[in-house]
């Protein structure tokens, strides 16, 4: 009923500020979808043109099977959720979760029975009467929640709904906002630059930047085979270690990383040609092994997380962070030998900044 | 997807454009909202300021046609009548005591009760009050604190055994009797501009600058009031424009007299225009009155409130 | 915490001349009221020996005051609820909508700001005239409106634009459009500076003395300020009863002052600082 789509979506002001550059997207039924991305990347903007609070440059936009880019919000068929709940100061929280069914001239029986069976639901019944000043900032966000379910849009937007809440709150809401899409199964777009909740909340992230979707994928494709540098760097905590080194690829076809002296095969499908790269690997996939580990390094800083440490290594000349068991007896100063999961290593072209590598996984 | 462009026929046409236009109603409520305020503003502010600049060319009595054209004869005879130089230079007196008497004095005032205390908020209150007053009432009053019978001049006099003056009737007194009268109603007004101001000062500037070592003194006269700049600025601006207009004050006190010595400028207006119905002398009075406010607000706003005139989007 | 000029004490000496000199005049004019001619000749400042209340008693009992009290009234309401809904509107459409040319029409309200009232009343006073509109409340509302408007737009406008952006986007997606986002929300959310607004604008009109002494000349329909006036002219040597005139006549500024002086200086803060 109301998928999403776009086709070649621009978005530009005043000529001079491209925000969106051509984006090409289908969102299916029912899906939750996460717009992921740095800030200024594009994906609030994004979000408010489904919305129609903001015009489409060139392109289209489609809501079920229609084309949306002259209709109004009122007439998407939409509802949404905003950064500062954006609730109405002067009414009580009853006549705010009413307040888009008033409009559209709903008789006041019908508003109060769907404001109440919402209120339930969200446990909002005993606060019914109250002002928005007068509720934590956890009430408000079931508020403006509540707000957007009382119409039972064919599509939710919701625009980075949780920055506003400490993490502890954050992390119940993200339960609730996951329930309610359970519950109501509907069509979901979810804008945010907290990664966390991209992984925990999402169907399908999309990652943007600078205009562009830099890529779509489950959560877990995201993270395991992110196709560019961009991508794998954004995504993940800490984030991914680059360092420069050399492929080489012998007569045999056998192809190995080089780093100064040291020279370690791999195996895998490998799409690029001889010679400098980039390579990503997870401060995770990084252990200490005196006995066979090939690489050679200073340990540089040591920061204690809990169960894990941080170490942060020179590596002949390069830094690089490895997440190792708190447990491991280490010294600032000293050598240690580094070895490298190399099934999961990622390579990317120094110019175009692609993944160029798909490690062969052995069971 | 192509097709479905087709299936959307809204896009296209005239209704399409103003539906595009008109999202939520953008364009209905400008209309409806904006021309009421524009066109009043138009009618009864604008307009009668340009006809004033044609009126200024004629001699009429406002009855009958606008036939006697006399090309800058009134303007002539406003520039040569004698009045209207001591009306002018009433004016510059205004806003000499303005500058340097009323705003002084509502510096210092505003300096003594600007934190926030009960105390001061009474003397505020009170300092205050003759700003809310009608002028005609001010006028009134100080008319008899002035009268060398019965008011408060009286009592002194008496008590020093001279004889009654009447300060109001005095060429010589007149005018700075009148002057008293502004300073008393309108420097609270002043002082209130200050205070909002200096409460505006960050607490840590002040006790940096104690830290610092500067005596109290210092600190006022090195912090605070360079930090109130913008609203000293602003009583400037307003205390000129001011000045420009006083009117209400003359009336009830002196009507201008003795002998013509203090009218301002609108007064001025008022006695050879208004009431004997020398529409076109008057209008050359207003239209001159105009060019002197546009010339000063233009040159202030740009040496002194260029970075913050007028609300800019 | 002493932090201003003067030590305390001097400072106080300074408020208390300063107090002098303001309520002196007010003081006298009060108790003036209850004097006799002959007293107020040898006493102008003291309490009166006798009191005499029939001064006052014959003021309040004066038909003419409450006539001219009626008449501000209704000019000085009817201004207030226009300048407010027609600044309001405008303003709004300066902050939330974008048209061609906006700026250019804003800068002319705020010419407004700029020039006196007097300039340009004689034609003001012949347009007046040429619409039927003299001796009546129009006349005197219409222009006072038409003055207040420039505030009006200026305060307004900069509080509207203050209010959060999220709110109108989220009404939009409730299905408002931008009138009903005006009354809806906008209005109800701006009471702090329509107080602040209407204050200014009900006290100018209230005290307004130039406009009605132009276009109204039928006494019945005088404004008190036109009252008072013609009262002092009547009755220029009886100053007991002029000052009694005068106490009654101010108490209701006095005690709308008691009332507003919240926003009329929030009103001052925001010229101020707004500049």
């Amino acid at each position: 009923m109301a998928k999403v789509e776009f086709h070649q979506v621009h978005k530009k002001y005043d000529q001079t500020a491209h925000i969106v550059k051509g984006i090409d997207l289908t969102i299916d039924e029912g899906e939750f979808v996460v717009l992921l991305g740095p800030s200024g990347c594009g994906k609030s903007t994004t979000l408010r043109m489904i919305a129609g609070l903001e015009s489409i440059s060139d392109g289209q936009i489609t809501i079920g099977d229609r084309v949306v880019n002259d209709l109004e919000p009122k007439e998407r068929d939409i509802a949404m959720v905003f950064q500062s709940y954006a609730l109405y100061p002067h009414l009580s929280v009853e006549q705010n979760i009413g307040f888009g069914l008033r409009i559209s001239g709903e008789d006041k029986a019908t508003i109060r029975r769907k404001v109440a069976d919402v209120a339930e639901i969200l446990e909002l019944t005993p606060l019914l009467g109250r002002k928005p000043a007068a509720l934590s900032g956890g009430q408000r966000q079931r508020v403006a929640m509540g707000r957007a379910m009382v119409r039972t849009p064919s599509v939710f937007l919701f625009d980075e709904p949780l920055s506003n809440l400490d993490a502890k709150l954050r992390g119940s809401m993200r339960s609730e906002i996951r329930q309610m899409h359970e519950r109501m199964k509907r069509t979901t777009v979810y804008v945010t630059h907290d990664q966390v909740e991209a992984m925990t909340l999402a169907d399908k992230v999309i990652i943007m930047n600078q205009g562009h979707i830099a890529q779509i994928g489950s959560p877990r494709e995201v993270f395991a085979h992110p196709n560019s540098k961009f991508v794998a760097s954004f995504i993940g905590s800490p984030t991914m270690n680059f360092i420069d080194v050399q492929i080489a690829i012998a007569d045999s076809g056998q192809l190995s990383v080089q780093l100064g002296d040291t020279q370690v095969p791999i195996v895998g499908d490998y799409r690029g040609q001889a010679g400098a790269v980039s390579l990503g690997i997870r401060p995770g996939d990084v252990y200490i092994d005196e006995q066979s580990g090939p690489f050679d390094a200073e340990l540089l800083s040591y920061e204690l997380l809990g169960a894990s440490a941080l170490c942060c290594f020179s590596l002949q000349g390069q830094q690089i962070n490895a997440e190792i068991d708190a447990a491991i007896p280490v010294k600032v100063g000293q050598r240690c030998r580094l070895a490298f999961d190399l099934e999961k290593i990622h390579l990317f072209d120094t110019h175009t900044e692609k993944a160029v590598f798909t490690p062969q996984i052995t069971i | 997807m192509e097709q479905s462009i087709d299936v959307y026929p809204e896009q296209k046409g005239l209704g399409g454009m103003w539906k595009r236009i008109n999202q939520q109603g953008k364009m209905t409520t400008l209309l409806l909202f904006l021309p009421p305020a524009l066109f009043l503003f138009t009618l009864f502010v604008i307009l009668p300021l340009g006809e004033a600049s044609i009126y200024s060319l004629y001699k009429w009595n406002g009855i009958g046609e606008l036939d006697n054209f006399i090309g800058l004869k009134n303007y002539e005879r406003v520039a040569g009548h004698s009045v209207f130089s001591s009306a002018v230079v009433n004016t510059l007196k205004i806003v000499g005591v303005s500058l340097f008497i009323q705003l002084p004095l509502a510096m210092i005032c505003a300096l003594c009760v600007y934190q926030k205390k009960w105390s001061n908020t009474v003397f505020r209150m009170m300092f205050f009050l003759p700003y809310i007053l009608a002028e005609v009432v001010a006028g009134l009053i100080w008319r008899f604190i002035y009268d060398g019978n019965y008011g408060l001049i009286s009592s002194f006099t008496e008590f020093f055994g001279l004889e009654p003056i009447f300060v109001l009737a005095d060429r010589g007194l007149a005018f700075t009797a009148i002057l008293v009268v502004i300073v008393w109603k309108y420097f609270g007004f002043h002082m209130m501009i200050f205070i909002a101001a200096l409460q505006g000062i960050s607490k840590d500037l002040i006790e940096a600058a104690k830290i610092d070592g500067a005596s109290t003194l210092q600190t006022t006269l090195l912090i605070k009031i360079p930090l109130v700049r913008h609203a000293i600025v602003l009583s400037v601006f307003f205390s000129v424009l001011g000045a420009l207009q006083l009117f209400d004050l003359i009336m009830p006190m002196t009507q201008g007299g003795p002998g013509h010595t203090s009218h301002s400028i609108v007064s001025y207006l008022y006695t050879f225009g208004i009431s004997r119905m020398h529409i076109g002398f008057g209008s050359a009075i207003g239209v001159i009155l105009f060019i002197a406010c546009v010339i000063f607000a233009f040159i202030y706003q740009n040496t002194f409130m260029n970075n913050k005139a007028g609300g800019k989007s | 915490m002493k932090s201003s000029v003067l030590s305390d004490w001097k400072r106080l000496c300074f408020l208390m001349a300063v107090t002098g000199f303001v309520m002196l005049p007010l003081l006298a004019t009060v108790l003036g009221g209850f004097k006799s001619i002959g007293e107020l000749q040898t006493n102008p400042l003291g309490l009166p020996q006798s009191w005499e209340f029939q001064h006052y008693a014959s003021i309040l009992l004066d038909k003419q005051l409450w006539v001219a009290m009626k008449n501000s009234l209704i000019m000085s309401l009817t201004t207030l609820a226009l300048t407010l809904l027609g600044g309001a509107m405008a303003a709004f459409t300066f902050s939330h909508i974008r048209f061609v040319g906006k700026r250019y029409i804003y800068s002319y309200f705020m010419l407004g700001m700029m020039f006196p009232f007097a300039t340009g009343i004689l034609p003001l006073f012949i347009k007046i005239k040429d619409m039927g509109l003299l001796d009546s409340y129009m006349g005197v509302i219409v222009p006072q409106v038409a003055f207040g408007l420039a505030m009006a737009i200026l305060l307004f406008r900069s509080f509207f634009e203050q209010l959060p952006a999220e709110l109108f986007d989220a009404a939009a997606v409730d299905g408002c459009g931008y009138s009903r986002f005006f009354f809806e929300i906008v209005l109800p959310l701006s009471t702090p500076i329509l107080a602040t607004v209407g204050v200014f604008v009900l006290v100018t009109s209230w005290n307004n003395y130039l406009l009605p002494l132009v276009v109204i000349n039928n006494p019945d329909l005088y404004p008190w300020t036109l009252g008072i006036m013609q009262f002092q002219g009547e009755h220029a040597i009886a100053w007991n009863k002029v000052l009694a005139y005068v106490s009654v006549s101010v108490v209701p500024s006095v005690m709308f002052f008691v009332v507003a002086q919240k926003y009329i200086i929030a009103g001052l803060t925001g010229g101020a600082v707004k500049g």
